[in-house]
């Protein structure tokens, strides 16, 4: 059973949901270690004094952070100053449509859990009004001392909380210069556009397995078991790539065959 | 009195491409290469300094030996539920994938709506290569006219990946989707299930309620760092007063010399047509 990590009040104008933060993903099947090749033992990782080569302790090392004409050191007590208050609460600031942040805002999901059995008729009833207006709530907290954002959505009858990227890390894109480029012709597109469609489906994410992780578990089996290992296989050259049009035209046409057979 | 200095962000690290192959679509191939839509700046990690204010190193050392090692001497492992490590080469990993290591195949398009952000692990540039201007923009156009996503999966550091290849102001994306199975569902971690009637009165006392609190856009100051924000802002306060500034050794690589943002990256890639137009 997955802790929760995370005790907490939704706050929406003064309304005030106990909730507890769930982590919504499982850890990675294969992670690596790194030794050292000669006698196998794990490797440790230290910070060491570039021209010394003596470590430095974490405790004993001094924050900087890198300007364009400068480090600067900030201090300890600079730092805790900078903290954001503790707090429990999950603020609201607003509702967006659920379609108003793109793709690179979104990182780590979240459940939240209804903890007190009274509030339990309110969660259920905020997630199904988020369903019913296509909204998304945008919400600010402070967890181990660092602030975060994230995306308040409906998942099914539950709620779910997105953490957000800063909007230093986002790059926003629509300033980018027009194109100066050779433009496909409208026939190209069409042609372009029938392909997509053709290969047009539901989305079926439960296709995809982490076939590679499987891979590697099979391979460092057998090669505990002292079996020999597959050789790298020469990668065949590609053939010199058609026109787009011919390539378009010729997709197209291997699709309708295969619809055929 | 002093120009006042333009307002100074901190130092971001250049994108470096780490990934690069191709984006087959039937019998359309387009060479790309990926950089990480997510820009990285000083400011959110701090850098760790010796106290005579030089920037550390990072350095792997073996245990039993007691000293640092090169890279030519650090193995990857995989870990046995038994505790034992197998080495595994980069040759071996690459020979289990070879074609999803470097091709990135289109085999199914969705509607991007379709997409649910819990599923949305990390956001990439995909940048023409050398002589794939043209496809890279058919493509785009395509996408971006549809509203679709191509699904695929490929290989990359290590790990399988599924993938939605999507296009946004002339762009061609990456935004890589986390394996369903790492998923966890409402019933896995326990959550309540709902009563069998939730109060309709609750339901459009809430709705209400978000309507009351609904705006039409994001304020984006609201997606701040504000933490970030007040650091940099007091380190820029203590450099102009010069307080606890540090020179920084000019053998670090790096660290003054190029300072390339990701916009400018994206801006030259988009100007400057790749030569051998096909």
């Amino acid at each position: 059973m997955p802790r929760s990590i995370f005790n907490a009040r939704l706050v929406i104008n003064g309304l005030g949901i106990s909730v507890k933060l769930v982590t919504a993903v499982e850890p990675r099947q294969v992670s690596f270690r790194l030794l050292h090749a000669s006698d196998r033992v794990p490797v440790r990782q230290r910070m060491v004094h570039p021209v010394t080569g003596e470590e430095v302790a974490h405790e004993s090392a001094q924050k900087g952070i890198a300007l364009p004409h400068g480090m600067v050191v900030l201090r300890d007590e600079e730092l805790v100053e900078l903290e954001p208050t503790a707090s429990r609460d999950l603020e609201v600031l607003r509702f967006v449509a659920t379609t108003q942040l793109d793709h690179p805002w979104y990182v780590r999901p979240y459940y939240l859990s209804p903890h007190d059995p009274d509030d339990a008729q309110a969660y259920f009833a905020l997630a199904r009004a988020l369903a019913a207006e296509s909204k998304q709530g945008i919400v600010r907290w402070t967890m181990r001392k660092k602030p975060y954002r994230g995306a308040l959505r409906a998942v099914g009858d539950h709620l779910a909380l997105i953490t957000l990227r800063s909007a230093a890390e986002v790059v926003a894109t629509d300033a980018l210069p027009e194109l100066s480029w050779p433009a496909p012709s409208i026939q190209e597109l069409a042609m372009a556009r029938q392909l997509v469609e053709m290969l047009e489906g539901e989305l079926d994410l439960e296709q995809f397995h982490d076939r590679y992780a499987e891979q590697v578990i099979a391979l460092a089996e057998a090669k505990a078991e002292g079996k020999t290992t597959p050789l790298p296989t020469a990668k065949p050259e590609p053939a010199p790539p058609p026109s787009l049009a011919d390539a378009l035209a010729a997709s197209i046409t291997r699709l309708q065959e295969q619809d055929v057979a | 009195m002093p120009e006042p200095k333009p307002p100074t962000e901190a130092v971001a690290d250049p994108p470096t491409a780490f990934w690069s192959g191709t984006i087959t679509f039937g019998m359309v191939t387009i060479p790309v290469s990926l950089v990480s839509a997510v820009r990285s700046s000083v400011g959110v990690s701090l850098r760790q300094l010796a106290p005579d204010g030089t920037p550390l190193r990072r350095e792997y050392v073996c245990p039993q030996h007691q000293r640092p090692l090169e890279p030519d001497e650090i193995a990857r492992a995989y870990e046995l539920s038994d505790g034992e490590f197998v080495v595994l080469t980069d040759d071996e990993l690459e020979a289990l994938a070879p074609e999803a290591s470097h091709d990135i195949e289109l085999r199914q398009f969705v509607d991007r709506d379709q997409l649910s952000p819990m599923l949305f692990e990390r956001p990439y540039f995909l940048l023409p290569g050398s002589g794939s201007t043209k496809p890279y923009r058919l493509l785009t156009q395509v996408l971006e006219a549809t509203g679709r996503a191509g699904i695929a999966t490929f290989v990359m550091r290590e790990h399988q990946r599924v993938v939605a290849i999507l296009a946004n102001d002339q762009l061609l994306r990456a935004q890589t989707l986390r394996f369903v199975s790492r998923l966890r569902t409402p019933q896995s971690v326990g959550l309540p299930s709902p009563p069998a009637q939730v109060d309709a009165a609750q339901i459009e006392r809430m709705r209400d309620l978000i309507r009351a609190h609904e705006e039409a856009d994001i304020d984006l100051s609201e997606l701040d760092d504000e933490v970030r924000v007040r650091t940099i802002a007091l380190a820029q306060r203590k450099l102009a007063e010069g307080r606890d500034v540090v020179e920084q050794p000019s053998d670090e690589p790096d660290q003054d010399a190029e300072i390339i943002d990701l916009m400018e990256v994206l801006r030259r890639s988009l100007e400057r047509p790749m030569a051998s137009e096909a």
